[in-house]
């Protein structure tokens, strides 16, 4: 087990990867009472085209969540079941990329870890369960349609990258729910369940050792057959000209979102996470209520306390959303359009707000530590070199204005943007 | 540790070493009145984003970023009687910081001026600073409506509280009423609140205490201020019959919301067996509504319920199909009526005492948490120690339980239905 220390926090981490594949990450929290462990699965809703051998694979929208779902129904009981009777709190959750298996506990650790371990890795499918399934998965997607500012995400995503399974919302639609059938299941869980795509991390009160040990002990008593080679098919090369999309929608005030694609190639590890870090400071020296920017759009009654901004650098794509709501949707688009036009140029003279940004942003670190909530979401497996949070203070320390300054051209100077106003048709103002 | 500061002030230090992170939370409460929601509401807004010193939202954003991204809230809450503005600061430990720092000073010092010194001109404050506040709040208000759960969550709440308006109405005012208020009036109102209103400032972390006592000393508007006493809990008018309440709505999903009466409080013989008794209804993925609801009969994707021990109220809330309303409101009743006769596992019951213990250690390792019990503690004048608490679940039985339920008393029900139904045919 190699171990990376972190002497200005106190902390450390454990890493090991385990025979058949499988990374084990550690974080002790010594003085807490409560375990946080996350069994990460590198496979989300994007994975839906895939090579299998000579086989070209094409899955329905929404099958990462639909599996998700599917995991917790056991032949006579569910999933629920267990953790409760440990008295654990599980939950799980489907992203893009990922699907994320969690509990948390308080007593019984090394059984809730047993229970999470074997039940990830432990397929029960039948038919029928899958069709029952279908009426809860409308109702999750009827709520999400039901949302406007999940609306205005999905359909900026959606214009962002057309025709590609980033356009369909991570559920999916009723219809494409509707077609996922019980082969199609196991299909997906045969092919991305397998402990070389799977991460396990754990953080809180917790014997490190001891913990490993258990993990080995569990996975050597599974075997895994032998599968054709994969490779993932994320085809993103559509683009289309820049263009307002007008959903019309029941809402009291419109909302509006620009979205801005990355098309320039984004490093993976660690100065992947410094290019996040560049960007997300970059777009607080622009869009946060510290910038001149966003306190003259805010004084002018562009935006209100509802505007947000968010960067997302995933596997194979990154993008950036800045959405709120407004009763000037086309004057909020070229004002904000007119700015990030300018930003090339402009962030040059902002070394002194960047200094303030990096004040804030150790301090947000900070207050993360405390939570392993945000610990544990915060620490991706799957980058190729453990990074945590106290990596990113790292990164932040050694990040000069240069590097945001640069990082800032390579992004914008090749990205495309696209608009979405969500609104009645006759509040269009 | 508790230090009387005034009459009517008081310190309570929460001492830990366990987190990198210190909290300051201070409550200014008065007894509940809904001709105050929308002022209160307001000015808590008001006192977020600028003072004297810092008269912009850039200028304060930008102090907080300069104190390490030290993050300061205020906002208006309702504990039972008691009307509430609550004022939160976190900011980290000096020890993680680089160079020499007292943040602690420095944090008390944006504190007494954001409280002590607001963006007042001429006896009011700040005209456009008002307006801009006003508006953005008005526009907030108008557009609840958006989110389905939360609208169905208001009515319900009115619908319950007929003729009632102090628990009855939301919290943060009316648009109308927002409308009214003049920056002179509001100003006037926040100075009585200032000398009238009890204070009650918690900091926990790592903290020294003599430090902190003296730091609160130097609130010039923490003097002496009469104590007055009301009761906590809310006890609802008797009603005759079920207030029904049907709305259509666009959109995809129907909402369904119900609310029953539930004559136990918060620290009271039966309380624990309420707690146990809402999470083996609709409180957990384990419950009757949610196993029976969405799992078994795939009705739902959201159902749960909520229990406020201090109002004595249980609520249920559903996303539904519209046409499915009936079946759904009929199952909920079947599965109160399966926990009124004892209708449930006791391996399902070991369970949801199991998590609620589990749960309730878990707290110790929340900064916010460990403060908010204490701060609740506080007002309510019941505590308890964990030991305590952990053996008051243990022994909650069956026969306890069976009475919970049968105490229930449906008093309102609202559906936002939605014209739509799902297109799919499983």
């Amino acid at each position: 087990m190699q171990t990376i220390n972190y002497p200005i926090y106190g902390e450390k981490l454990l890493v090991s990867q385990l025979n058949n594949g499988l990374m084990v990450y550690i974080q002790p929290k010594p003085g807490f009472n409560k375990t946080t462990a996350v069994l990460g699965v590198n496979y989300g809703s994007i994975d839906r085209s895939f090579q299998l051998g000579n086989q070209t694979i094409i899955q329905p929208a929404g099958i990462a969540h639909f599996l998700e779902h599917k995991m917790f129904d056991k032949k006579d009981y569910d999933v629920f079941e267990l953790f409760n009777q440990t008295g654990a709190a599980s939950n799980a959750y489907t992203s893009f990329t990922n699907t994320n298996y969690l509990f948390s506990t308080t007593e019984a650790f090394k059984e809730n870890l047993m229970i999470l371990l074997d039940f990830v890795q432990t397929p029960y499918f039948t038919a029928a369960k899958v069709e029952r399934e279908k009426g809860i998965i409308d109702q999750e997607i009827n709520m999400y349609q039901n949302n406007p500012d999940n609306q205005a995400y999905f359909k900026t995503v959606n214009a962002l990258y057309p025709a590609s399974p980033l356009s369909s919302d991570i559920a999916g639609t009723i219809s494409t729910v509707n077609q996922i059938r019980l082969k199609d299941i196991e299909l997906a869980y045969q092919t991305f369940y397998r402990p070389d795509n799977m991460s396990l991390f754990i953080t809180g009160k917790v014997d490190p050792q001891e913990t490993l040990d258990w993990i080995s002990e569990n996975q050597q008593a599974k075997s895994w057959g032998s599968q054709p080679s994969v490779s993932r098919q994320l085809d993103l090369s559509q683009d289309q000209p820049e263009n307002r999309h007008f959903v019309n929608m029941t809402v009291s005030r419109p909302k509006t979102m620009i979205g801005i694609r990355g098309n320039d190639s984004v490093p993976t590890g660690r100065l992947g996470l410094k290019y996040e870090i560049a960007l997300s400071l970059m777009f607080d020296l622009f869009f946060s209520e510290n910038a001149d920017e966003y306190d003259k759009l805010y004084h002018d009654e562009i935006i209100d306390d509802s505007f947000s901004w968010e960067f997302e650098n995933e596997r194979g794509f990154h993008f950036a959303l800045l959405g709120g709501d407004t009763d000037h949707p086309d004057e909020f688009i070229n004002r904000i359009r007119t700015i990030i036009e300018q930003i090339p140029e402009i962030v040059k003279r902002k070394s002194t707000d960047f200094a303030l940004q990096k004040k804030e942003q150790l301090g947000n670190y900070i207050q993360m530590m405390d939570s392993q909530e945000a610990i544990s979401s915060q620490f991706d497996g799957f980058l190729g070199s453990p990074l945590t949070i106290y990596d990113e203070v790292a990164i932040l320390n050694e990040l000069t204005f240069q590097d945001v300054v640069q990082i800032t051209q390579s992004f914008l100077n090749k990205a495309s943007f696209q608009e979405v106003i969500i609104g009645n048709t006759k509040s269009r103002g | 540790m508790e230090y009387r500061v005034a009459n009517g002030v008081l310190l309570q230090v929460v001492p830990t070493d366990k987190f990198k992170n210190m909290k300051i939370m201070i409550n200014l409460t008065s007894p509940i009145d809904h001709r105050n929601f929308a002022k209160l509401a307001l000015l808590a807004e008001l006192l977020e984003n600028a003072s004297a010193k810092y008269r912009s939202e850039m200028a304060v954003s930008r102090k907080l970023s300069a104190m390490y991204g030290a993050s300061y809230g205020v906002s208006v809450l309702r504990y039972g009687n008691q009307h509430t503005l609550q004022i939160k600061m976190t900011y980290p430990n000096d020890q993680y910081l680089p160079d020499d720092h007292d943040l602690t000073a420095e944090v008390f010092a944006f504190l007494k001026e954001m409280i002590e010194r607001p963006l007042v001109v001429a006896g009011q404050f700040e005209q456009a600073y008002f307006k801009i506040h006003q508006t953005n709040m008005i526009n907030y208000l108008e557009s609840i409506v958006d989110n389905k759960e939360y609208e169905g969550t208001l009515q319900l709440q009115k619908l319950y509280y007929p003729n009632d308006r102090d628990h009855g109405d939301f919290l943060l005012g009316s648009a109308s009423e927002i409308r009214k208020i003049t920056s002179e009036e509001l100003l006037r109102y926040y100075r009585q609140v200032l000398a009238q209103a009890e204070v009650t400032v918690l900091v926990g972390g790592h903290v020294d205490s003599g430090k902190i006592l003296a730091e609160v000393r130097r609130f010039k508007t923490f003097k002496d201020r009469p104590i007055t006493s009301y009761p906590l809990l809310v006890v609802p008018d008797p009603v005759q019959q079920v207030a029904i309440k049907r709305q259509v709505i666009t959109g995809s999903q129907s909402v369904l919301s119900l609310g029953y009466q539930l004559p136990i409080y918060f620290g009271s013989q039966d309380y624990f067996a309420a707690m146990i008794f809402n999470q083996l209804f609709g409180g957990s993925t384990r419950s009757l509504l949610f196993t029976n609801v969405r799992e078994k009969a795939s009705l739902a994707y959201d159902i749960h319920s909520n229990y406020s021990s201090l109002f004595g109220m249980v609520t249920v809330q559903a996303g539904i199909d519209g046409q499915n309303e009936k079946r759904v409101t009929q199952l909920i009743h079947e599965q109160l009526d399966h926990l009124a006769q004892g209708d449930f596992t006791d391996e399902l019951l070991m369970g949801i005492k199991r998590s609620l213990i589990n749960q309730h250690r878990s707290e110790s390792d929340h900064l916010g948490a460990l403060m908010d019990n204490e701060y609740l503690q506080h007002i309510t004048k019941f505590s308890i120690s964990d030991n305590d608490w952990e053996n008051q679940v243990r022994l909650v039985n069956r026969s306890q339980l069976k009475a919970v339920a049968t105490q229930l008393k449906l008093r309102a029900i609202v559906a936002l239905n939605s014209g739509e139904v799902s297109h799919a045919n499983h």
